[in-house]
């Protein structure tokens, strides 16, 4: 039985008609089944209109995989109105990681070859959408015949389907660089648009191409001034601006072909003045073209001059009424205002003025500019403003705009005083949102300005008299309270209006902090150890504070009741030390210790590293640590086992017996590599041990830092015949892979003719499942070593 | 790999998002810019990446609804829903892969003119 199938308007109606996500979800699939089954069926009448349906379906966001292998179906019809749906389909449903893609391939290379417009250029615009990097090998000719033909409509998607190629397959830009130069001089200008894409893709990726394309400069000047400066077009003129799309591309491959390239920059210095001033900014599409070239000229080598009008543009951009274009004005400036300081710093009333914009996003961009404009000179005045900001503004951006001050603050404050103001300006307008650090740099800036405790502690006392909520500023308040409580309470200070404060009204406030339901644990703990400081700098009798004290005692708050207690211990039993140890406090040093701990950590990393090698160079670090007594870049020579057999000479037993050890070498020789193979090395050290001239003890030490082990290692040394030699055995014959504990063995040669020493060494080793043997002499033998 | 060109065209219905968005987009995090543009009831989106015009993607958008306007004699939202088909042609003859190719209103509906010809014949 044959449904008849629907129009594509009729389901679109019905889904529109449902009134809930389930209705509509059961009409889609009741159709998504009827198209399944059409699919089934195989009808190819109506299988556009079925897989039409499957991508207004799709569009919804409904699983549509099913439909994938009838595009291809649709592809291959020769009907217009099949193909054209099989390839939109191929579009939206195809990608690269479904196998199905690459069978079309074939379709689109016959649709590329027979000559109907209409369908070259369906089969351009899927492959530029889907064409995987297989697919574009395989059709780039097509493509490049394509883009050589007389047809402008072709031609145009044609340079654009290069393009893609160019993104999938960078070799093949070698195919799609020599057109380029023709099609330049095209007048067409969809053609002409591709073609400034493709040079521009090119550029991007080679540099060979962009010395290529710098030649071609000139002409694109002239382009662009032809279009600038011919009147009002039919074709392309919108808003009056003739082609600003094509003019942006332009300037945009300007842009790429002008950095870091003197020659063509001044080339195309007049002309983006030219542009900048003629160009007609009372609509938008002449502001786009304005903002690419303000883009361009600061990319590129500019004149000072031109820099300067670019910004200076930027700055009307600011006082434009469209919202739009002071947001991208605003962004532009802050990219600019590392390079250009000065010139955006003419600008600052302007920007300063944006901080009041009534939406979101301008004013943050806004307020990070501000805060990049701030220098010393207009510290004063920018602070203000900021302030005033803080005041006003929304929630999420009181964090950027408090900490931004504070940083701002302490980069210029002028005077120690002023910063103090600052700060506490802040903690009291936007104390909750300023970072944790604050408190701590605040209590050190107060601490190491002496002149300026009465005045600080005075205006936090009056300050947290008014308002205790803010955490940071009650927790710097009562700290500067605890410290300098004396000076508030004698007599007055100049800086301020003269304030009486009795010494009841200051515990009365300490007791309120304590007890205050917005305190933090933190704070509290600030007040508790303010309360008891106190105790010494008040001239009053100490009840009230001993007595709020032993009640904290029994607090549930652990931290607190821990110090409760302990001041509880200073009053009674140890009262003769609590002068001394509440003193005023020294001043604290601010992230000093954390360096140093940090360079220590990594002094004694360092020194352990170096033992393993064995150089000389680590002898100074090796003294340090004290670890090996006395020896300077010598390896340990591994006490002498039992005499190796045979070869065992009489008068060798009657030299003195002297560990290397026990004394440090009078001169240290220098190691010696001698081999290195697969990771496996060996190395010689050398020791004279002074009592003895005429020996020489060598200590053989392999190492592997390869990842396979070294079994059945075994070494043999051969010296000329005037000299004697003893081969003791090794520490083991297996050398662990990724340099684990190394394979030592002594060597001890006796050369009392003192001839100049010749060695030879025999290695036989089994290493990645490969026995191998190797015999080599050791060249380079230090002199030193039988002088 | 290079960045993604703008991206096809995104059709809405609400929308409320500032001009700078940063998708997660399969646990990567891409830049993306939406810029939209406001008409009557519909908003039409576009995504682009950092390295585009914002105002010239702006002026796109306005000139593609003003080709819709003509095509469809005062375009309204139901006359995109129904008719979606011949929106993606007039989008593919605008837009290939990202980069414009026609911005000339005679120039990109004259094959759609003449398809509707032949199927009406």
């Amino acid at each position: 039985m044959v449904v008849p199938s629907r129009k594509l308007q009729d389901l679109i109606e019905e889904i529109r008609g449902a009134k809930t996500q389930a209705q509509e979800r059961e009409v889609i699939q009741k159709e998504c089944a009827h198209i399944r089954a059409s699919f089934r069926d195989g009808d190819p009448l109506h299988r556009h209109r079925q897989l039409a349906k499957l991508l207004y379906v799709h569009m919804l966001g409904y699983p549509a995989h099913f439909g994938q292998m009838e595009c291809l179906k649709l592809i291959a019809s020769p009907r217009f109105t099949d193909k054209r749906v099989g390839y939109l389909g191929a579009m939206l449903l195809l990608d690269e990681r479904q196998d199905a893609h690459l069978l079309i391939t074939n379709s689109i290379k016959n649709d590329l070859n027979q000559g109907i417009q209409v369908v070259q250029g369906l089969a351009l615009c899927t492959l530029s959408t889907v064409g995987s990097a297989e697919m574009c090998r395989d059709l780039a000719t097509e493509v490049e015949k394509l883009l050589l033909q007389p047809g402008s409509y072709v031609r145009k998607k044609a340079v654009l389907t290069a393009v893609h190629m160019i993104r999938k397959v960078p070799e093949l830009s070698n195919i799609f660089l020599p057109p380029c130069a023709q099609l330049l001089h095209e007048r067409h200008h969809g053609i002409l648009l591709g073609t400034i894409t493709l040079i521009t893709e090119l550029c991007e990726r080679s540099p060979a191409a962009l010395k290529h394309f710098q030649k071609v400069v000139p002409q694109l000047v002239q382009i662009l001034r032809t279009l600038v400066t011919t009147g009002y077009s039919t074709e392309h003129s919108i808003s009056g601006v003739s082609d600003p799309f094509l003019q942006v591309q332009i300037l945009r491959l300007l842009r790429i072909l002008g950095r870091n390239h003197e020659e063509s920059s001044d080339t195309m210095n007049d002309l983006l003045a030219q542009v900048a001033t003629n160009t007609d900014t009372s609509r938008n599409a002449g502001n786009a073209v304005l903002f690419e070239t303000v883009l361009t000229i600061m990319d590129i080598r500019s004149a000072t001059g031109l820099r300067v009008l670019a910004v200076n543009i930027l700055g009307r951009f600011l006082l434009n009424s469209d919202k739009n274009i002071r947001y991208v004005a605003l962004t532009s400036l802050l990219r600019m205002v590392q390079s250009d300081h000065s010139a955006v710093q003419r600008h600052r009333p302007t920007v300063v003025e944006c901080l009041r914009e009534v939406d979101a996003s301008l004013s943050r961009r806004a307020l990070e500019l501000s805060l990049a404009l701030v220098n010393s000179s207009n510290v004063r005045a920018m602070t203000q403003e900021l302030q005033s900001f803080l005041e006003s503004c929304s929630p999420d951006l009181r964090a950027d705009c408090a900490s931004g001050i504070l940083l701002a603050a302490e980069r210029f404050a002028p005077t120690k005083r002023w910063h103090i103001d600052t700060i506490l300006r802040v903690l009291t307008t936007a104390g909750t949102h300023v970072r944790d650090d604050a408190v701590a740099n605040l209590t050190q800036l107060i601490g190491g300005a002496q002149e300026l405790h009465a005045y600080s502690v005075r205006r936090l006392y009056s300050a947290l008299a008014e308002d205790i909520s803010q955490q940071p500023l009650v927790q710097v308040a009562a700290w500067c309270i605890g410290e300098y409580g004396d000076l508030l309470l004698e007599g007055s200070c100049e800086e301020t209006e003269p304030l009486q404060v009795e010494e009841e009204d200051v515990l009365d406030l300490l007791e309120k902090v304590l007890q205050s339901h917005m305190s933090l644990p933190a704070t509290r703990g600030y007040a508790l150890t303010a309360l008891m400081k106190l105790s010494t700098r008040l001239r009053g009798d100490n009840n009230r504070i001993r007595q709020v004290v032993s009640i904290y005692g029994s607090c549930l708050d652990m931290e607190l009741q821990q110090r409760a207690v302990e001041y509880n211990t200073l009053f009674r039993k140890y009262d003769h030390m609590r002068a001394a140890i509440l003193e005023k406090m020294p001043l604290v040093e601010r992230g000093g210790t954390q360096d140093e701990e940090i360079k220590e950590s990594k002094e004694a990393q360092l020194s352990e590293a170096s033992l393993v090698p064995t150089e000389p160079q680590a002898s100074e670090l090796l003294d340090l640590l004290d670890l090996l007594d006395g020896t300077s870049g010598a390896a340990q020579p591994p006490p002498p086992l039992e005499p190796s057999p045979g070869d065992v000479l009489v008068h060798l037993l009657d030299l003195p017996c002297d560990l290397p050890s026990a004394s440090p070498p009078p001169a240290s020789i220098p190691n010696l590599r001698v081999f290195e193979r697969e990771g496996l090395q060996l190395n010689l050290s050398f020791v004279r041990p002074p009592g003895t001239p005429a020996l020489l003890l060598i200590t053989i030490t392999a190492i592997n830092t390869s990842e396979a082990d070294v079994i059945h290692f075994i070494c043999q040394a051969a010296v000329p015949k005037s000299f004697q030699l003893q081969l003791q055995a090794p520490s083991g014959d297996t050398v662990p892979a990724h340099s684990g504990l190394p394979v030592t063995q002594l060597l001890r040669i006796l050369n009392p003719n003192k001839a100049p020493l010749r060695l030879k060494l025999r290695l036989t080793y089994n290493h990645f499942g490969q026995s191998v043997q190797e015999i080599f002499e050791v060249n380079n033998l230090p002199m030193e070593t039988w002088q | 790999p290079p960045p993604p060109p703008p991206a096809a065209q995104v059709l809405i219905t609400e929308l409320q998002a500032p001009l700078d968005i940063t998708f997660e987009l399969s646990g990567k995090t891409l830049d993306f810019k939406l810029i939209y543009r406001q008409y009557a009831a519909l908003f039409i989106v576009v995504g682009v990446n950092g390295t585009e015009n914002e105002m010239a993607i702006y002026e796109f958008i306005h000139n593609f609804v003003e080709v819709l306007d003509e095509y469809f004699n005062r375009v309204s939202e139901l006359d995109i829903m129904f008719n979606l088909d011949k929106v993606h042609i007039i989008l593919d003859e605008m837009m290939l892969n990202g980069c414009i190719v026609e911005t000339n209103r005679a120039r990109i509906l004259a094959p759609l003119l003449i398809l509707d010809k032949m199927s009406e014949s």
